[in-house]
């Protein structure tokens, strides 16, 4: 399938509808070729831009329209493997609406709705993260606690994993914004496809959901203390998973990565093992921050983290996309970890603060934190 | 660039490819029954269609020892025939074993940790040959005098592997006298018990996993030496049944291991490495990669994924569906028998 170049959609524009749906009866919209994507819009408007996130750029694009006609467009250079979510902003008459691209299909969806997704060349969504048809499947239970720290009852998800003993320990994963991961991360799959392959063990997984996120996941210790507290000892008694902190892993993406953290750090001893992907680690040398009112703890906290590190785990897996604002505080993370004798793995990706990049990370994190010989398995 | 040093350095092996498989077609299977070889099987089992070409109607027994404690989690194998299946519990009753002669699992110990330094020595030669065939491979597109280098480099590489393999056999046959298996009254009853659990089945099934685990098995008890049945194995199990064992990963994060040759198979069959799971576990757009794979394998390199199929009849005659091969260009090819 050849790919069309700017000039030539152009032409088959001016060349009327017929041309340029013939044009793009096989091609993918956004259409990429190499580093290149061209961005396209069909309809009645007095302007067009493209909304993406990716930080270092200009939030909005404008895209030109072709001529006289109604077709918009936009071609800018995107590096290779890169995956970029972005809507269409159309301004009609002083009103202006964020559409999902119309020509595109490939949607990522999220707590606020979804985007549309452009792959450029060299990135491919992993097939590990794919629903598998037959195979081993893991369940979930679903039950509430009452809890004392934060003062109210919460619901507790845990997902069994297939080939799920009762007579043997588990080691045990808690994540935050756990119903998340399973929404936009496809966390039941990718734990299935790496559990039957044998390229994690069988974990019990445990998802956290807050009621009030910025708050609880803010470093807060209400927080720490259910986790710690209350509700490990209520999945030691109900599940047979590892008591020992070699066994247990705390995770989260965000604010989730600052609750794991900070967790860890006012428990030490409790998680030999964190997974923080895109943590919001905003922290000051000096002066004050400029992340609004509601990074305020999460500052306090990590001032005092980096002032005094203690251990919060042995082994850290870190990961951040370079298109998010938040990569200079992960990579700062890294080299101090490092400095206090941790073991680190950090990873990036040319991606930005979404659950596709979280999930994109999920094997290799899991794979580093929980090994397994997998080099011997030939299921 | 790979294509060009695939081009020049010419033939895969000593015989021509056809020859060579040519050859593998016909002196196999070594085991007169009906040998079948799968891809992997649980997502989209083929068990059955195969049982029924091979009009097999009563009962099949089934080795799921490379599950290791997850052995009887059989239930989906179950699921996709129409027969009974019986576990041969060759996992399960080997643990009883060695609980009741500890000694044995103390030499099998013992063993392991010679192979270990063993490997740990042949892990460095290996790496730094193929690192050395890499870059010769890369400046053959420029340089024509790293052609007689890369030759040599290949066939270090080779002898490397017949020397480990050697002296893992050594190591083997070593503690297989001091554990001295068709004496030892433990792995008599072991033997004993896993034959009687087969005896009415008109077929073997033999899963893949934890492929080490499920030769170690197979070796303890003989299996092999004891019944003549048909056989269907698939992936790990397939695996297990040829001349040699490579571990490979391609994709595994975090590690750049090069292709690993473990030890010597079940000798079921010869003249060709399996290689399941293919498409998730080697480069296979990467000709330099794939190139220098088949060039270090003394036999030609077959691929397996979940629909490959390779079947021979009682009379030798073998079919095959949905096999590649990796040819002398470091490409994959559909292979035809």
């Amino acid at each position: 399938m050849t790919i069309p170049t700017p000039e030539e959609l152009q032409r088959a524009i001016e060349n009327g509808d017929a041309a340029i749906a013939g044009l793009l009866q096989q091609q993918r919209v956004p259409i990429v070729s190499d580093s290149r994507a061209t961005f396209l819009y069909h309809g009645q408007a007095d302007s067009v831009a493209l909304q993406h996130w990716v930080y270092g750029l200009p939030s909005r694009l404008e895209l030109q329209r072709v001529g006289k006609s109604r077709w918009w467009m936009l071609n800018m250079d995107l590096p290779r493997r890169s995956r970029i979510e972005y809507k269409l902003v159309v301004r009609r008459n002083g009103h202006e609406e964020w559409l999902l691209d119309p020509l595109n299909d490939r949607i990522a969806h999220d707590p606020f709705g979804g985007n549309s997704v452009v792959h450029m060349t060299g990135y491919d969504e992993p097939e590990w993260s794919l629903p598998q048809t037959g195979g081993h499947r893991g369940t979930f239970e679903t039950w509430t606690m009452p809890s004392r720290s934060l003062q109210s009852d919460r619901e507790i998800r845990v997902y069994l994993p297939p080939r799920y003993r009762p007579n043997r320990r588990h080691r045990l994963l808690l994540l935050h914004d756990g119903d998340d991961y399973v929404r936009y991360s496809r966390l039941a799959a990718v734990l299935d496809n790496l559990i039957t392959r044998w390229e994690v063990p069988p974990l019990v997984v445990g998802l956290l959901n807050p009621h009030d996120r910025l708050i609880e996941y803010g470093a807060d210790r209400r927080h720490a203390a259910f986790i710690v507290e209350e509700l490990l000892p209520e999945l030691e008694q109900r599940y047979p998973i590892i008591r020992e902190p070699s066994g247990r892993c705390l995770g989260g993406a965000s604010f989730g990565g600052v609750a794991s953290l900070a967790t860890a750090w006012y428990y030490p001893n409790t998680f030999d093992m964190l997974l923080l992907q895109s943590g919001s680690f905003a922290f000051t040398d000096i002066g004050r921050h400029t992340r609004g009112p509601v990074f305020d703890p999460v500052v306090k906290f990590m001032n005092r983290f980096r002032d005094s590190i203690g251990k919060p785990a042995k082994q850290f897996y870190l990961s951040c996309g370079v298109y998010e604002s938040l990569i200079y505080e992960n990579r700062s993370l890294v080299p101090l970890l490092q400095s206090a004798g941790f073991q680190v793995k950090f990873e990036e990706a040319r991606d930005g603060h979404n659950w596709e990049n979280w999930r994109d990370r999920l094997r290799n994190g899991l794979m580093w934190l929980f090994p397994v010989p997998a080099w011997f398995y030939y299921e | 660039m790979a294509s060009h040093a695939a081009t020049v350095l010419g033939p895969l092996h000593p015989v021509s490819y056809n020859e060579a498989m040519t050859k593998f077609c016909e002196r196999n299977p070594k085991f007169h029954q009906p040998l079948v070889l799968l891809g992997q099987q649980r997502d989209v089992p083929r068990l059955q269609s195969v049982l029924e070409r091979c009009n097999i109607s009563g009962p099949v027994g089934l080795v799921s020892a490379g599950w290791e404690e997850d052995e009887d989690d059989d239930q989906w194998v179950r699921d996709a025939v129409d027969v009974p299946v019986i576990n041969s519990q060759l996992y399960g009753l080997a643990d009883q074993l060695f609980q009741q002669d500890p000694q044995v699992i103390e030499l099998l110990r013992e063993r392991q940790d010679r192979l270990r330094e063993l490997r740990e020595i042949n892990e460095l030669q290996t790496e730094h040959l193929c690192t050395v065939a890499r870059e010769l491979w890369r400046r053959l597109a420029s340089h024509a005098g790293a052609l007689v280098p890369l030759q040599q480099t290949f066939e270090q590489l080779r002898t490397v592997d017949d020397s480990y393999l050697e002296a893992i056999t050594t190591i083997i046959v070593e503690y297989d006298q001091r554990i001295a298996p068709k004496e030892r009254p433990s792995v008599l009853e072991y033997r004993h018990k896993v034959l009687e659990r087969l005896q009415d089945c008109q077929a073997l099934l033999i899963a893949g996993g934890h492929v080490g685990v499920l030769l170690n098995r197979l070796n303890l008890c003989r299996l092999f030496q004891h019944i003549q049945l048909p056989i269907i194995a698939w992936s790990g199990g397939a695996m297990a049944l040829g001349e040699r064992v490579y571990f490979y990963d391609q994709f595994l994060p975090h590690t750049k291991r090069e292709v690993e040759l473990s030890r010597r198979g079940m000798c079921l069959f010869s003249g060709a490495q399996l290689f399941p799971r293919a498409s998730q576990r080697l480069q296979l757009h990467d000709s330099l990669e794939l190139g220098i794979l088949s060039r270090r394998m003394k036999s030609p390199c077959l691929l397996l994924d979940e629909h490959s199929e390779m079947a021979w009849s009682e009379n030798g005659q073998l079919h095959a569906a949905n096999v590649r091969y990796i040819n002398e260009l470091g490409e994959t090819k559909e292979w035809t028998p």
